[in-house]
């Protein structure tokens, strides 16, 4: 009776086995078998975490509709679903080092260029004058190193900050600072009208935090330069340690109880529910305005954009599209589509319908939120341009600021010991 | 049994109730969120839905795979227990009873995988998957996570088998049965309650396992249920209510797959088995 | 009873083959390149024990790591598991409801990490959380505290994120207290012993090796704990909650380093097989009870 049991379980065990490999060689079958009659159809490998709540996926969606309908009886997108940005860049780690990097990559702007550069597909040699437009000189200068370019823009990172105009009118201010200091004197009238001024975050490398130290830190020339740097190793000089005291002062003084520890909803969540005046964050936060599971109805209507004070914006190129493909014919299939993504249609539907600043100059729609037309505007028009840091610095360096900022925020470390763990940890690449 | 002072049995309740408390807290809170708006969630995460809509749980179907994952995830979860407890089982009978030359060091050799970190098995995983044909199938994904709970395994029925009498083995050598036959019908059932302990936690394991679901798949017809619940957060965009209807959509049922396997597991050992 | 060596080696086979299928490259490359430096971008060059030296010599959060980790080890092989144990025994009595009770233990089991971390940092959550809202309420003042994130709390809140959700300690131990002949404890009884003397002096010996399981799960666990931590504190402020599997992914996924962090694979590797040689010489688990 009991053997009857086991030979029962072993029985369905195989079964399963079965149909498991049954599962499998639908997959595993069709990269040879090349299509039908004649036509051969070339399959290129995408991954993509532009799937779920990401402001790309209907974007995506659409571009690979229409690139099917296009090229569908050539080349097969093979695309993978990968959610979440962070699970996307681990499996891309793991990949990798197995030497199996799929054909095409976005990461939505986290740098592989310098870990991956050897896997990485130089692409000088496929881009004419015509395709260069695509992007402006910093786009292209962003995905490249050393004169070599790894990476096809597609879409540029324009940044500044967004304010609460009703709290800044209960508050008495007429209009957002040109200096830091004139910034935190309106961050005192906030708070003597009862607002909090400002909102912030440290976990996930405090994104809204660390994008008002960048900007404090690029104010000068130097620190422009800095800012614009890839993947600095020294953090202690004098910019830098002065602009995180003012992180210090913003941590204690202006900013939300929940602001230490806080993620980027928690910082978003604040500004959409009128708690704070002022967020920095990039234009693609704008369509959140209008949803008003998120917000009051009519909140749009009282949000401006600023430039930070010392007319600096983040204005820059960001890493776009990374190939990988090991055979030739692959390597055209592969260009023919990021090339598709990257045209100047895509970068005009994208606008629309994610409000991400595309990397070619001089597209516009009148489909876009007005609010969007004015950050890039601001971009136009700022003295100092910069980078942010998620792009620049090394990855260990972003993991470092979300542990350092409790410490910094508590007063436990000053802000040259903050400057040194930086360095630190950069040191350590 | 005797009656125990008041004292000691309201101690006992209150001691209990507290961690049955904490214990279901976690999932009566996603279970309420699943029914607020993201501005509720984030404004106040323990008040109550101000009001009553399911419309979470559309988004959260509509917005990942759920269904097909569920599928994949019963299928994966169920075999790669049976594959455990049958494999595991017969080598922690051996390791547990018959001591020989080098019994130790496999003992120890098989313990270590318990202990070898995560990032350290990815790549090399990743790369055997690929050669023997099983990457972005069901059945490599089962093997895994059989292998996953190996060691844990090993140590539950190991200890349970050393805890039954041997007098009842011997009975069953001496009327003439063979060492297969007093495995499968003498110890299995005997241990039956050890069995179903390793084979919840290895069915558990399973169920959540995340790292190797994401590394080892590619095709959405293959994947499990922990890479949905990653629709629904991404860097710059949320839908919580989303995210906390999927939660309940894979929590719940789990729980009914767990109670379930306990009671299923439990019972069809006892009939007929040996009196313990 | 003498069994023949053929039949043990069927019995052993299918387990090792799983073994050596999955574990024995992975085991090899982990003890094999921490004596290299392997980064990405091809650096692979041997450095024979610097990586080891550089760890116990100078490497400060390596060390604050290691006290994190034992501390966390300890907490877990004592409070956790005999929480989980007091707990099995008053099922063990089946009370109206046990069977209710052992499967709710086992829900937080249920629910992945992730979700987990978002429900204690909003549990905790300085502004809006349980925890705060509760004492607010009793004591009628507002209070802030940021439990995750002052250097003084951290490391207790992460600690409770997990030491007493016993429902694993719960299930193996009741098991075990279940499977005792049931004769052994009517003899007892009808010696006269009071049912607290059965429970150490009868059940408690029996389910020993048990216990030892429980103690070595449980110890080991705290070898390979990092989702939570991650996901809640991500090791800070500082250092404050960094354990050795934290640091050990950070070091493999966020500085690149492989080779370094295959060390701390060798070194949790061994640190594990201490603690259960520990736990076997001192749960006697070699020795049958019959």
């Amino acid at each position: 009776m009991k053997k009857l049991l086991a030979m029962a379980l072993a029985g369905v065990l195989m079964l399963g086995a079965l149909s498991g490999c049954g599962g499998q060689s639908g997959s595993a079958d069709s990269p040879s078998s090349g299509g039908n009659s004649g036509t051969k159809v070339v399959e290129v490998d995408f991954p993509t975490h532009w799937v779920g709540v990401s402001v790309n996926a209907p974007w995506f969606q659409e571009r690979l509709a229409a690139f099917n309908e296009q090229y569908g009886d050539q080349i097969k997108i093979n695309v993978e679903e990968i959610a979440g940005d962070q699970n996307y860049v681990d499996k891309m780690k793991v990949l990798y080092s197995s030497n199996s990097l799929p054909d095409a990559i976005n990461t939505g702007g986290y740098n592989l260029i310098d870990s991956m550069k050897d896997q990485l597909v130089v692409l000088n040699d496929y881009i004419d004058d015509d395709f260069q437009k695509v992007g402006t000189d910093i786009a292209w200068e962003v995905n490249s190193r050393d004169g070599q370019i790894y990476g096809i823009p597609y879409t540029r990172q324009v940044i500044g900050y967004f304010y609460n105009k009703d709290l800044f009118a209960q508050a008495g201010i007429d209009k957002p600072a040109e200096t830091w200091d004139e910034f935190f004197a309106q961050c005192d009238k906030l708070l003597a009208a009862g607002i909090t001024p400002l909102s912030m975050d440290t976990a996930d490398s405090g994104w809204v935090t660390s994008l008002m130290l960048g900007a404090m830190v690029g104010q000068t020339d130097s620190g422009e330069a800095f800012m614009n740097q890839n993947l600095p190793t020294d953090y202690n000089f004098p910019e830098f340690v002065d602009a995180v005291a003012n992180i210090q002062k913003m941590f204690q003084k202006y900013t939300t109880s929940d602001a230490v520890g806080g993620a980027y909803e928690n910082a978003a969540s604040n500004f959409f529910m009128e708690e704070t005046a002022i967020i920095a964050n990039g234009p693609w936060m704008v369509s959140d305005f209008y949803d008003e599971t998120l917000v009051e109805p009519g909140f749009a209507d009282r949000v401006g954009t600023a430039m930070f004070p010392g007319g600096v914006m983040y204005n820059s190129g960001k890493i776009g599209f990374n190939i990988a493909s090991k055979d030739p014919e692959t390597l055209e299939a592969t260009l023919t589509f990021v090339k598709f993504l990257s045209n100047e249609e895509s970068q005009q539907r994208m606008l629309e319908i994610t409000g991400d600043i595309p990397s070619m100059e001089g597209i516009t729609s009148s489909e876009v939120k007005p609010l969007i037309n004015e950050v890039i505007a601001n971009g136009d028009a700022a003295a100092h341009c910069i980078n942010d840091f998620q792009s620049l610095w090394y990855a260990n360096v972003v993991d470092e600021i979300s542990i350092q900022y409790p410490l910094l925020a508590q007063g436990k470390i000053t802000p040259e010991q903050f400057a040194k763990a930086l360095s630190d940890v950069a040191a350590k690449n | 049994m005797r009656k125990q002072p008041a004292f000691w049995r309201t101690l006992r309740f209150l001691f209990l109730g507290f961690f049955v408390l904490i214990s279901i807290g976690p999932l009566l809170w996603i279970v309420m969120s699943s029914f607020k708006t993201n501005r509720e969630i984030l404004s106040s995460a323990f008040a109550p839905p101000t009001s009553f809509s399911f419309s979470g749980y559309e988004a959260a179907l509509d917005l990942a795979p759920i269904f097909q994952f569920y599928g994949n995830s019963v299928i994966i979860s169920v075999l790669s227990t049976l594959l455990n407890v049958i494999v595991v089982s017969m080598a922690a009978y051996v390791l547990a009873r018959h001591k020989f030359r080098g019994s130790n060091f496999i003992t120890l050799l098989l313990s270590v995988s318990l202990l070898i970190p995560t990032a350290a098995l990815l790549m090399p995983i990743y790369k055997i998957m690929m050669t023997i044909g099983l990457f972005d199938t069901r059945t490599g994904l089962i093997l895994v996570y059989a292998a996953l709970g190996l060691p844990t395994s090993l140590f539950i029925f190991k200890s349970h088998f050393q805890s039954i009498p041997k007098e009842l083995e011997d009975a069953a050598y001496i009327d003439g049965a063979g060492f297969f036959r007093t495995f499968f019908v003498v110890v299995f059932p005997l241990a039956r309650s050890g069995l179903a302990t390793g084979a919840i936690l290895q069915f558990l394991t399973s169920w959540n396992e995340f790292m190797f679901a994401l590394i080892l798949t590619k095709s959405t017809k293959v994947r499990t249920l922990p890479l949905a619940l990653n629709y629904f957060t991404s860097q710059f965009s949320f839908n919580y209510t989303a995210m906390f209807a999927a939660l309940t959509m894979v929590i719940l049922p789990s729980i009914i797959i767990y109670v379930l396997l306990q009671e299923q597991i439990t019972t069809s050992m006892v009939e007929g088995s040996v009196k313990g | 009873m003498k069994v023949k060596k053929w039949k043990l080696a069927v019995f052993l086979l299918p387990c090792l083959l799983l073994f050596a299928l999955i574990y024995l490259i992975p085991l090899c490359m982990v003890f094999g390149s921490s004596f290299f430096e392997w980064r990405s971008g091809g650096v692979f060059r041997f450095v024979g024990l610097g990586n080891y030296m550089q760890a116990f010599l100078h490497d400060t959060r390596m060390h604050a790591a290691i006290v994190n980790t034992i501390i966390w080890v300890l907490l877990q092989s004592i409070v956790h598991v005999g929480i989980g144990t007091v707990i099995a025994f008053m099922l063990s009595r089946k009370l109206r409801g046990w069977k209710v009770l052992r499967t709710i233990y086992m829900i937080p089991n249920v629910i992945s990490a992730a979700a987990l971390g978002v429900i204690f940092l909003n549990v905790f959550n300085p502004k809006y959380g349980l925890i705060n809202s509760a004492i607010s309420q009793i004591t009628g003042s507002a209070f802030e505290k940021n439990w995750f994130f002052e250097q003084s709390s951290a490391f207790m809140t992460v600690t409770w994120s997990w030491l007493l959700y016993t429902g694993m300690i719960i299930i193996l131990v009741l098991a075990g207290i279940l499977a005792i002949p049931g004769d052994l404890v009517e003899a007892a009884r009808i010696d006269g012993a009071s049912e607290m003397e059965i429970n150490f002096k009868v059940r408690l010996p029996l389910i020993r090796t048990i216990l030892g399981t429980s103690v070595i799960l449980a110890a080991t666990s705290m070898l390979r704990e990092f989702e939570l931590i991650y996901l809640t504190t991500n090791g800070g402020p500082g250092e404050t909650t960094l354990n050795l599997p934290l640091y050990l992914y950070k070091t493999s996924m966020t500085d690149n380093n492989y080779g370094y962090a295959n060390m701390m694979g060798v070194v949790l590797i061994l640190a594990g097989i201490l603690t259960v040689y520990a736990i076997n010489r001192l749960f006697r688990m070699n020795e049958a009870d019959y």
